[in-house]
């Protein structure tokens, strides 16, 4: 058998590079990434959206925990404020409504009824009443400020408008911070005049402060401009603008997050105080986050965070697991499939020596007969016989010793392609050589073998000993179709661009339909006890391999036509 | 003992004797004379022409007279005019193959005996062949001396036998 390799020994097993090519690690690593990403996708989106759920759900919570103490200091900061400035303003009113001009031009009178307010009320710094023109009329205070214009005071427009005024915040001639409580009576057609009480900021300031009730906060006013209208402790002096962002007017208290320059994020509640023009406003002592919520958070990121690489951690593991079974799984199956691929090889090589030992017999006879001719004319013919008849003798023996060699060489020539390996071929002569090991079978049967090949040798770039096979396999199969006397036709003809094909038909039994599906599968075979059912199996095999197609067609009792189709070029493979 | 005798592989001196008498019989009258076989007719049928006209040569050269048949049908049609004693037949050949001819020999002529001489027999067609009564089975090439015993064998069996 070694004699019929000459390449290098043939064995049924995979060589390491074999191995590699049929199982290329590429496709490998692309379904291993293709299978971690998406089962990793699935796992963890869901888990981070409930994650995010579950976290901005809790911060609500904590959320709404913190605000609800701010809005009730807002909502008992707003009463207080509203009471306070109520009462004063109704003082006033009640004092401009109940007493006569000129008890209240009067400054003796007016500074009566300033220290019974004083001491009923207390906050009140003075009181003073004013033309219609602006002008200071009398003055009950520390100040003296009697005779002043106040005409165009911005306070004094308002009251003259609305009847009743709080200013905001403001110096004044005076230039102390306070605010005014202001009353206009009318007194007649045009004609009245307006009383004004003057806060001390410094009431208000202390009011504003007893809100404060958690350490480290902070209490203030503003106006509708931003303006602080009291002191505070971290958001700027008085009448500056506060370093906290102003809100648009709102009559409901609204909670704001701000963002501290050096305490961080701080809650922060603004409400505006009806019947005047400021605005309480309230600044959490404590971040918006509570410790809790700081270690619930970290517990959620903490469990995410495991969950993740726990999942990540066991797909992997699990896809390399699946993966690697594949692998196996293919490597193992290749492994299979190169075995019968060599079964049937070395199969077919069997039935091809018997027949081709058969086949020599016949020439071998004949170099016996005839030289066992010569060799009696030689010893038993007086004289000797003629020269001409003795080379006649010589000449069919040399005939058939070259038919010898020509058959010895026709195997040799099969068995040395068993290595795999691509070459130019020309279709027909490669036909015509595998027709060769049939001829004598056709003969003997009488199957008329008829060829239709194309008068330009078709060439295409293949494996010979594939195709070979392939083409035995083919041909064989159409000898066991046919009776004897039966027809085989075989043909090429180019199909589509860049391929060939190859037809074989019989004139045979033909496949019965509930056949055609399984004639590639292996072990599938009809010949009870003859066949292996590996034949068509491989067939497939091999021209999937080298890049073509087989396709049947038939038809019970009128025959079979094999249409194998190649690619021209170098296949891809 | 010449050195032809030799060559000849040791064939008994009587029977050498015996031969190159007939041999010189025969050249004397220029006719063919029953050999040391006696009267036994043969009939060679083989596919291959060479091979089966060199064997018939040199049959006749041991003075064994024999017919030849290229294949089965053209066999099966001289055996219609004439029965020989002894066929020799080939296995394959293009058309009623060696088995069938056996078979049909067997049923029409009982007393035909035929020897199977093949280059392509198995163990199988050998034991189907011997079934079908075959008188015996040789593979090519064979050696003349051989063949001619058993032919001389097949002659002298009584096809009763059989």
């Amino acid at each position: 058998m070694t004699e019929l390799t000459p390449d290098g020994p043939v064995t049924p097993g995979l060589s390491e590079g074999e191995e590699r090519s049929l199982v290329p690690g590429r496709p490998y690593r692309r379904i291993l990434l293709t299978a971690t990403l998406s089962v990793s996708f699935v796992a963890i989106v869901p888990l981070i959206i409930a994650t995010g759920i579950n976290y901005l759900q809790y911060q609500e919570a904590f959320r709404e925990e913190q605000s609800r103490p701010m809005v009730r200091f807002a909502a008992n900061g707003k009463l207080a404020l509203e009471a306070f400035l109520e009462e004063r303003t109704a003082a006033l009113r009640f004092v401009s409504q109940t007493r006569s001009y000129q008890e209240l031009t009067d400054p003796s009178t007016l500074g009566e009824i300033l220290e019974d307010m004083k001491s009923s009320f207390g906050g009140f710094s003075d009181l003073g009443v004013i033309e219609a023109d602006g002008t200071q009329l009398s003055y009950a205070g520390p100040y003296e400020l009697e005779g002043r214009d106040y005409g165009s005071a911005p306070w004094f427009r308002e009251v003259i408008r609305q009847g009743i005024h709080v200013s905001e915040v403001f110096l004044g001639y005076r230039d102390f911070p306070h605010f005014v409580i202001a009353s206009y009576r009318e007194t007649g057609r045009g004609e009245g005049f307006v009383l004004r009480a003057t806060i001390d900021a410094e009431y208000i300031n202390r009011l504003v402060g007893s809100l404060l009730a958690q350490p480290g906060g902070d209490v203030f006013l503003l106006n509708h401009q931003g303006i602080l209208q009291t002191p505070s402790r971290s958001h700027g002096e008085v009448l500056t603008p506060a370093q906290i962002p102003s809100l648009p007017f709102s009559i409901q208290t609204e909670l704001l997050e701000i963002q501290e320059p050096e305490l961080g994020p701080r809650l922060a509640a603004y409400t505006q105080i009806s019947g005047s023009p400021f605005v309480l406003a309230i600044v959490s002592p404590g971040g918006t986050v509570t410790p809790g919520w700081t270690g619930l958070r970290r517990n959620l990121l903490f469990f995410l965070f495991g969950s993740t690489i726990l999942i990540l951690a066991v797909v992997i593991w699990g896809s390399h697991w699946m993966v690697g079974r594949a692998r196996n799984a293919d490597i193992a199956r290749a492994a299979v499939y190169h075995r019968m691929e060599y079964e049937n090889k070395m199969a077919a090589l069997g039935r091809l020596s018997a027949g081709v030992a058969h086949e020599i017999n016949n020439p071998v006879a004949i170099i016996s007969e005839k030289a066992g001719l010569l060799k009696d004319l030689l010893l038993l013919s007086e004289p000797l016989p003629p020269k001409e008849k003795m080379l006649d003798l010589l000449d069919s023996v040399v005939r058939s010793a070259e038919r010898c060699g020509g058959i010895t060489h026709r195997l040799l020539g099969f068995a040395k392609h068993m290595q795999v390996q691509t070459e130019t071929i020309e279709l027909d002569q490669l036909l015509v050589e595998v027709l060769g090991f049939l001829e004598k079978e056709a003969s003997y049967r009488e199957i008329k073998i008829e060829l239709d090949f194309p008068e330009e040798a078709p060439e295409i770039v293949s494996d010979r000993g594939q195709l070979q096979q392939v083409f035995l396999n083919v041909i064989n199969n159409a000898f066991a179709a046919v009776d004897d006397g039966g027809r085989i036709q075989i043909g090429i003809i180019e199909g589509e661009p860049g391929t060939i094909s190859v037809w074989i038909q019989d004139n045979g039994v033909g496949i019965p339909e509930e056949h055609m599906s399984h004639i590639f599968d292996p072990f599938f075979t009809t010949k009870k006890g003859a066949g292996t059912g590996l034949g068509l199996s491989i067939t497939y095999g091999i021209v999937q391999k080298l890049g073509g197609d087989v396709s049947v067609q038939s038809q019970v009792g009128v025959g079979t036509r094999f249409i194998l189709t190649f690619p021209i070029g170098k296949p891809e493979n | 003992m010449t050195a032809a005798a030799l060559a000849e592989g040791g064939m008994p001196d009587e029977a050498r004797e015996v031969m190159e008498k007939a041999h010189e019989l025969a050249r004397q009258t220029g006719n063919i004379e029953p050999g040391v076989g006696g009267t036994l007719k043969i009939l060679l049928v083989d596919d291959e022409e060479d091979f089966v006209r060199t064997m018939a040569e040199r049959l006749q050269m041991r003075d064994l007279g024999s017919d030849v048949a290229l294949n089965g049908e053209d066999a099966l049609s001289m055996l219609e005019e004439d029965l020989p004693d002894v066929m020799v037949l080939d296995l394959k050949m293009p058309g009623i193959g060696g088995l069938e001819v056996l078979e049909a020999v067997k049923s029409r002529y009982p007393t035909v005996q035929v020897i199977i001489l093949t280059g392509h027999g198995s163990e199988k067609d050998e034991a189907i062949a011997l079934r079908l009564g075959a008188f015996a089975y040789l593979k090519k090439p064979v050696d003349i001396q051989d063949l001619m015993a058993e032919v001389r064998r097949a002659g002298e069996a009584p096809s009763e036998d059989l």
